[in-house]
Parts: C-alpha cells; sequence; structure tokens
C-alpha cells in the first residue's frame, strides 16, 4: 500500500491557500497601521478564537453532508449553562459537569440527526426549531438568570499558556481539526461520511449506510459545539443565557470564507480554521476602530454573500 | 370556481381549521376570560402581526423559496417607524414599506445575480438587515405617533380595525395568487421550476416578485407591531421568522413549493395566536411556550411530510 494518495489528501486545498492568502493580508494591514503586530499577538487572537474555531468545524462537518446547522450556537449556550451550573464554582466537580455537559450536546445532536433522518424534517428547519427548543428550555430551566461558575483551575484551559509559548486552547483547537481530518480522510467512516454528503443516492446505491452516517455527523457537530461552548465558558468563567447565539452565522461567516460549500462533499478544516481566525480579526478590528456592535452583523452577512458569490463566479469560469 | 388545484390546495388547509378550532373550544372551556370583548380583541391585536408575516413567508414558500429575513425586516421597520413617525408623520409609513421591499429586492439580487442559494441568501440578508437595524436604533425605544395607535387599536373588539386589515391582506393575496397571469406563475415555478420556464414562466420575475412582496408585507406587519408598542425595537422581529415559517407549514403550505393555499395560513397563524393565549389565560410558564412553539413546528412538518409522501 502507498502512501502518497494519503499524502496527497493532506495537501492544502485552493481554497484553503486563498483563505491563507486573505489572513496575510489581513495581517499586513494590520501590520502598517498599527505598525506592531507580533506573533505574540496572532497566537493571543488565535488563543480567543478557539472556541469560534472549534465550532466552525462542526458547521463546515455538515455543510460537507450538504446540510446546515443551525442550531450549533445555542448547543454552545447549552453547554455553557449546563458546565457552569454542575461545576458550581467548585473544581471537584469537573468529572460530573464535563460528562453531563457532554451528555447534553450528544443529545442535541442525536435528537437533530432522528429529526433529519427518521422524521425528514429539512435539517436547517430541525435544527432552527432545535435552537428554539433550547433556548426556551434554557429560560425554563434558570429563571432567566443561571447560576453558577467555571472554577479558575479550570479557566486555565483558555487562560493558560505552555511555557508561556504556546496557549492551551490553540493546542485543542489544533488537535480537533487535526483529529477531524483523520477522521474524515483516512477512515472508513469519514470517507462514507464524505460520499454520503457528496451525493447521498450513490452512497446508499454503493451500500453506504447513509441515513446513519447522517446521524453520526449531527452528533459529531454537536459534540464540537458543545465543546466550543465548554471553551468559551473557560474564557468568560460564568454562565450567560444566549452568550452563543451569534455563534450560528458566524460559523457559516467563517465557514465559507475557508471554502466551504452548500453543495456539500467538501471538508477543508484548514480552511475553516483560517476562516474563523479570519473573521476573529476583522471582529477585533471593528472593536478597535470603536465601530458599533451593529457593524459586526453586517459583515457577517457580507461576507456571507461575497465569499458564496466569488466561488460561485469560478464555478461558471 | 373551486376546481382543480385550488380545491387540492384548499383541502390542505382543513387540518389547520380544525386545529384553531379544537384551541378555540379548547380555551374558552378552560378559560372563563377567554369569551370576554377584551380578551377576542387582544387575538385579534396579535394576530395582525403574525398574520401578516406568516402570509409574507407563505407567498415565497409557494414559490420553493425561502426567506429567513422576514422577523429583522420586521424589526427594521419598528426602527424606521419609532424614529421618524414624529417628524416625517404619514410619510413614515410608505418609507417603511419601501425599506421592506427594498430588503426582500436584495435578497432576490443575489438569488438571480450571484447564484447564492435562497436559504443562506436570506440568512446573509437578514445579517445585514439587523445590522442596519441596530445601526438606526441600538436599544429598544423611539416613539410612533399616537394617531397611528387611535386609528387601528384604540377599539378593543374583535371586529376592529386589526381583524380587517389581516382579512383584507389575505383575501387580496388569495385573489392574486388564485387569478393573476403572476400568481400562477409563482404556483407554477414552485411547482416545477424547468416546466414553468418552459412554458415562458420568468424565474428571475417570480424571485423577485415573491421576495419583494415577502419584504414589503414583513415590514408592514413590523410597521403594526410598532403601532401597538409605540416605539420600536431592534430585536422585537427575531421570534418571527420560526413563526412565520411554522403558520406556513401548519397551514399546509409545502416546503417544495406550489401548493397549499393562503386560507391555511390565516387559520394556522390564528392556532398559533390561540396556543400564546391559551398560556396567558392559564398562568403557565411564558418560557413554556418557546419550546411548545418548537414541538409545534416539528409536529405539523411530520404531519404534513407524511402526507405529501403518500400521496406521491
Amino acid at each position: 500500500m502507498s502512501l502518497a494518495p494519503f499524502i496527497a489528501q493532506l495537501r492544502p486545498s485552493a481554497a484553503s491557500l486563498r483563505a491563507l492568502g486573505l489572513l496575510v493580508l489581513l495581517l499586513a494591514l494590520l501590520l502598517v497601521s498599527s505598525g506592531a503586530f507580533s506573533g505574540q499577538q496572532l497566537l493571543d487572537n488565535a488563543r480567543q478564537a478557539a472556541p469560534l474555531g472549534i465550532i466552525v468545524l462542526a458547521q463546515a462537518l455538515i455543510l460537507m453532508m450538504g446540510r446546515l446547522d443551525l442550531s450549533v450556537g445555542a448547543t454552545a449556550g447549552l453547554a455553557n449553562v449546563v458546565l457552569a451550573t454542575s461545576f458550581a464554582g467548585d473544581m471537584a466537580n469537573i468529572g460530573t459537569a464535563l460528562a453531563l455537559t457532554l451528555i447534553f450536546g450528544l443529545a442535541v445532536g442525536l435528537a437533530n440527526g432522528l429529526l433529519v433522518v427518521v422524521l425528514r424534517i429539512p435539517a436547517f428547519l430541525a435544527t432552527l426549531a432545535m435552537s428554539l427548543i433550547i433556548a426556551g428550555g434554557l429560560l425554563v430551566f434558570t429563571g432567566g438568570s443561571p447560576r453558577g461558575s467555571i472554577p479558575a483551575s479550570f479557566r486555565v484551559v483558555t487562560e493558560g499558556w505552555i511555557a508561556g509559548v504556546l496557549p492551551w486552547s490553540v493546542v485543542v483547537w489544533a488537535l480537533v481539526a487535526g483529529l477531524l481530518s483523520v477522521l474524515v480522510h483516512f477512515t472508513m467512516t469519514g470517507r462514507r461520511m464524505l460520499l454520503s454528503g457528496a451525493n447521498m443516492r450513490a452512497a446508499r446505491l454503493n451500500g453506504i449506510a447513509s441515513d446513519r452516517m447522517v446521524i453520526l455527523a449531527f452528533m459529531l457537530s454537536s459534540l464540537l459545539a458543545t465543546l466550543g461552548g465548554i471553551l468559551l465558558s473557560a474564557i468568560t468563567g460564568m454562565a450567560t443565557i444566549g452568550i452563543a447565539d451569534s455563534y450560528t452565522v458566524d460559523s457559516i461567516a467563517a465557514a465559507v470564507i475557508g471554502g466551504a460549500l452548500f453543495s456539500g462533499g467538501v471538508f477543508l478544516p484548514l480552511g475553516a480554521a483560517l476562516g474563523a481566525l479570519i473573521l476573529f480579526i476583522l471582529q477585533s478590528l471593528l472593536y478597535v476602530l470603536s465601530l458599533p456592535p451593529a457593524a459586526k452583523f453586517i459583515m457577517q452577512g457580507a461576507i456571507i454573500v461575497v465569499a458564496l458569490a466569488l466561488a460561485n463566479l469560478k464555478k461558471e469560469r | 370556481m373551486f376546481d382543480g388545484s385550488l380545491r387540492a390546495n384548499l383541502v390542505l388547509s382543513l387540518p389547520a381549521l380544525a386545529l384553531a378550532a379544537l384551541l378555540t373550544i379548547l380555551t374558552s372551556l378552560l378559560s372563563p376570560a377567554f369569551l370576554t370583548e377584551a380578551n377576542l380583541g387582544n387575538l385579534a391585536t396579535r394576530l395582525l402581526p403574525l398574520g401578516l408575516v406568516a402570509l409574507a413567508q407563505a407567498i415565497v414558500l409557494f414559490a420553493g423559496r425561502i426567506d429567513l429575513s422576514v422577523g429583522t425586516i420586521m424589526s427594521l421597520a419598528t426602527a424606521i417607524m419609532a424614529l421618524g413617525s414624529l417628524n416625517l408623520g404619514w410619510a413614515a409609513v410608505p418609507l417603511t414599506l419601501v425599506a421592506g421591499v427594498a430588503c426582500g429586492l436584495f435578497t432576490a439580487a443575489g438569488v438571480i445575480l450571484l447564484r447564492i442559494n435562497p436559504l443562506v441568501m436570506s440568512l446573509a440578508t437578514a445579517a445585514i438587515v439587523k445590522g442596519v437595524t441596530l445601526l438606526l436604533l441600538p436599544s429598544p425605544g423611539g416613539e410612533v405617533d399616537y394617531v397611528f395607535y387611535e386609528l387601528v387599536f384604540e377599539r378593543e373588539a374583535l371586529f376592529g380595525p386589526p381583524l380587517l386589515i389581516c382579512l383584507a391582506a389575505y383575501a387580496l393575496m388569495f385573489l392574486l395568487l388564485g387569478w393573476s397571469r403572476m400568481g400562477r406563475a409563482i404556483y407554477a415555478f414552485g411547482s416545477d421550476a424547468k416546466a414553468a420556464f418552459a412554458n415562458g414562466v420568468s424565474g428571475a420575475r417570480v424571485d423577485l416578485v415573491v421576495y419583494g412582496a415577502a419584504g414589503g408585507i414583513a415590514a408592514l406587519a413590523g410597521l403594526f407591531l410598532s403601532i401597538r408598542i409605540l416605539s420600536g425595537d431592534p430585536l422585537i422581529g427575531e421570534p418571527y421568522t420560526l413563526d412565520s415559517v411554522s403558520a406556513a407549514i401548519l397551514g399546509g403550505v409545502a416546503l417544495q413549493g406550489g401548493r397549499g393555499s393562503v386560507a391555511g395560513v390565516l387559520f394556522a397563524a390564528l392556532a398559533l395566536v390561540l396556543v400564546n393565549n391559551m398560556f396567558n389565560l392559564l398562568g403557565l410558564d411564558t418560557n413554556l411556550q418557546a419550546i411548545a412553539k418548537g414541538l409545534i413546528f416539528v409536529g405539523a412538518l411530520v404531519f404534513f411530510m407524511r402526507t405529501s409522501k403518500s400521496e406521491a
């Protein structure tokens, strides 16, 4: 067995390279305008962008299946509340807190998958309804003011740097992206998922249990969104209702910057990571320029339109 | 007059009618406050914005498209009214409606010119409109001229202006969709875009009309909402997006397009308002409503997807 085809799989795609170019351009602009943009600062940006980055991977995985997950933001918010409540500020509860949070995440994913596969509800509507149910459930459960907090010793996950050089959250992010890459490109299950996303009918005719692959993808997506929510909780240290709501559209915008297509069958973890980083830096730029928060939403929409328009233009050429 | 596809589409609206009737009976048995004049007036007041935005969504769905920006367009409309109604007077009304139509045309332009997936394009429009609304009005506030309130909502009665406006909008759309050239083109395009094109229907024109009309009607819904609360709120419209899809599906409109009738949508919007009213009258946790709405939505999707499959 030759390794060459596997190595070929790892070669970054044109879309990822374009995203990389965009990131370099953005950094050069920052360097020119502020005169002081260091590698340290870039890593610090990456540290804070990690929750978004992991949620973008979740969205990219569902986009690979030719579907859309509009519940990633709500799921990350759910993780935030469950984690803070079960932690209750005490590091001794770490086992139950993490287990409970992940179980909730998996349950959301399983429900999404069953709604889509068994009840045949279009994914974007099933997940939209799911986000409404989660938001309502959180309000009922917490009465609008969630309790609990994240202990300081757990917040090291996002606040700490390994030997003062590399932030922990960047390591987690890279690890997740790497594992997903391996899953999609090097395991049979991953190949089956990718093929189901590219062409459901053809996959089914070739004996792939595509329905199971869709459920698996939704469970993975919710699990990743939960992980993003856990990292986000480590940054904020407390529970806030609706804290992750804007991540849903953010994740779509970042994924399309990274070359994701709505037709499915494409998974570009490097592009997704770069897209998340670009979006995060753009958003902090808006903050630095003291533009009103409204500008963030306009940018979200504009990015989606421009990125998809460019992708379509290229296809026609 | 009621034959062929029209009858088939009216049949699709019967489940919503049955649900609305059932909820009416149930709530009136459970709560003596239900059949009071004040509560019925309140029902009509709440039906107006939801009914209009559901109508907007239904028009887009008939063409096999979807518009996830209608809620944010409603918010934008409340912001424009809250900022403009005192100094512009009546001119604020056409301004609001034109803004809504412009939002819809923006979505259509992305779909037609840039070939962006309609669902995603409407999400992008929603983000942009939300940003613009927050620029205009960062937090709830402003003031809507009381003159408008007097005109529409002052008299609390079932058969007051809110119900009549809602019914008039539905009647107009029922006629336009059923008997105008464009209306039939929308249904044809939704049933089978290729066949419609072969028969001389311009897909681009259908997109422009449905998204433009939906934007305008959503703005009208927001306009009445701002009159009811006498102010603007940059986020008030968001829950209406899912509600609008929910009402349309519950009313028998097919997501694939080309099937369903506005009559069913009206009954479904009424049913959703009744659910809300029941929660309020019985003193249930208002947050449970969000969960109930989500479940109704899933239920409606399951119910109608099943029936359409068995026919196929």
